[in-house]
C-alpha cells in the first residue's frame, strides 16, 4: 500500500487526501459504459431497417460471430473503465502537516509523484471555469513553491478548490509558528 | 515487357480467425490484469477499495473472457 511506502517524518499527520471530483469520473464512466452498448445499438438499428433497403446479410446465420464481436468490444470499453477507475482513484494530493505529496497517475506507466514542504509554499491559486465545475464546485489548484521556477503543481478538477486552498494555507501557518517555535526554543 | 502479376488471396477459415483473435484478446487480458493488479496493490492507499476493484474488475471481466473462448472453441 502506498502510505506504507511514503517515508512520513517523525510527529508527521496526513490532514486529508483529496481525489478529483466525482463528476470528473462519472462522466468519464459514462462515455465508456455509452460506448458498451454500441454493438446492442448497432444491431437494433439494423434489424429495424425498412423493408425497402433490403440487407442481404441473415443475421442469425452468424450470431455466433456477432456474439464473439459484441465480448471483443463490451471487454475492451470494461478494460478502459477500470483504467479510467484506476488513473480516477490512484491521482490524489496528499496534505500533511508538514508538506504536500502530489501524486500524479498520467498512464499506467507514467506516474509523476511529486513533494514540497509547506514552508516553501509561496502561492497557491485557485480557479473554477465554466457553468458545471461552478455549480458542482470544482476546479483547479495551482501550488507554486520558492524553489525553481518550474516547481508549480497543478490538478484539475479537485473538488471544494477554495476549501482546500483555505486548507493548505491554514496548515501552512501552524508548520511555520511551529518552526518559529522551535527556532525560538533552540536559540534560548 | 509485359508483367503478369496474378491475384494472390490469402484465405484463412473463420475458426482460424476466431481462434487468433481470442488468443490476442487473452494475451491483452493477461497483461493488463497483472498491470491493474500491480498498480493497486502498491499505490493503492485503501485495501478495501482495492480488494472491491478487483473482484468486480474480474466478476466482469473473466465471463467475457470465457464467452470469446467458448465461442471460438465451439465454433
Amino acid at each position: 500500500m502506498l502510505f506504507e511506502k511514503i517515508e512520513f517524518e517523525a510527529n508527521e499527520n496526513v490532514i486529508s487526501t483529496v481525489r478529483k471530483h466525482w463528476f470528473v469520473i462519472t462522466s468519464e464512466l459514462i462515455v465508456a459504459l455509452m460506448f458498451s452498448f454500441l454493438p446492442i445499438v448497432v444491431l437494433l438499428f439494423l434489424n429495424s431497417l425498412p423493408e425497402y433497403i433490403p440487407l442481404n446479410v441473415d443475421l442469425s446465420a452468424y450470431s455466433s460471430l456477432i456474439v464473439f464481436a459484441s465480448a471483443v468490444w463490451v471487454l475492451l470499453t470494461l478494460l478502459s473503465a477500470f483504467m479510467i477507475w484506476t488513473h480516477y482513484y490512484l491521482d490524489l494530493w496528499v496534505i500533511t502537516d508538514h508538506r504536500i505529496i502530489v501524486i500524479d497517475q498520467i498512464h499506467f506507466f507514467n506516474r509523476k509523484v511529486s513533494s514540497f514542504r509547506l514552508e516553501r509554499l509561496q502561492d497557491i491559486k485557485v480557479s473554477i471555469n465554466g457553468i458545471v465545475p461552478t455549480f458542482l464546485n470544482y476546479g483547479t489548484l495551482r501550488a507554486q513553491t520558492a524553489s525553481a521556477a518550474e516547481s508549480n503543481f497543478m490538478t484539475t478538477g479537485l473538488p471544494d478548490p477554495r476549501g482546500l486552498q483555505s486548507m493548505i494555507q491554514k496548515a501552512t501557518d501552524e508548520r511555520l509558528r511551529s518552526l518559529q517555535g522551535t527556532l525560538e526554543t533552540t536559540t534560548d | 515487357m509485359e508483367q503478369e502479376l496474378g491475384n494472390a488471396t490469402v484465405a484463412i477459415s473463420l475458426k482460424t480467425a476466431l481462434m487468433f483473435g481470442f488468443y490476442i484478446m487473452s494475451a491483452a487480458y493477461i497483461i493488463f490484469t497483472i498491470v491493474m493488479y500491480y498498480h493497486w496493490n502498491e499505490y493503492s492507499v485503501n485495501a478495501r477499495v482495492t480488494s472491491i476493484t478487483l473482484i468486480t474488475y474480474l466478476v466482469t471481466t473473466v465471463p467475457l473472457i470465457a464467452t470469446l473462448g467458448i465461442i471460438a472453441l465451439s465454433f
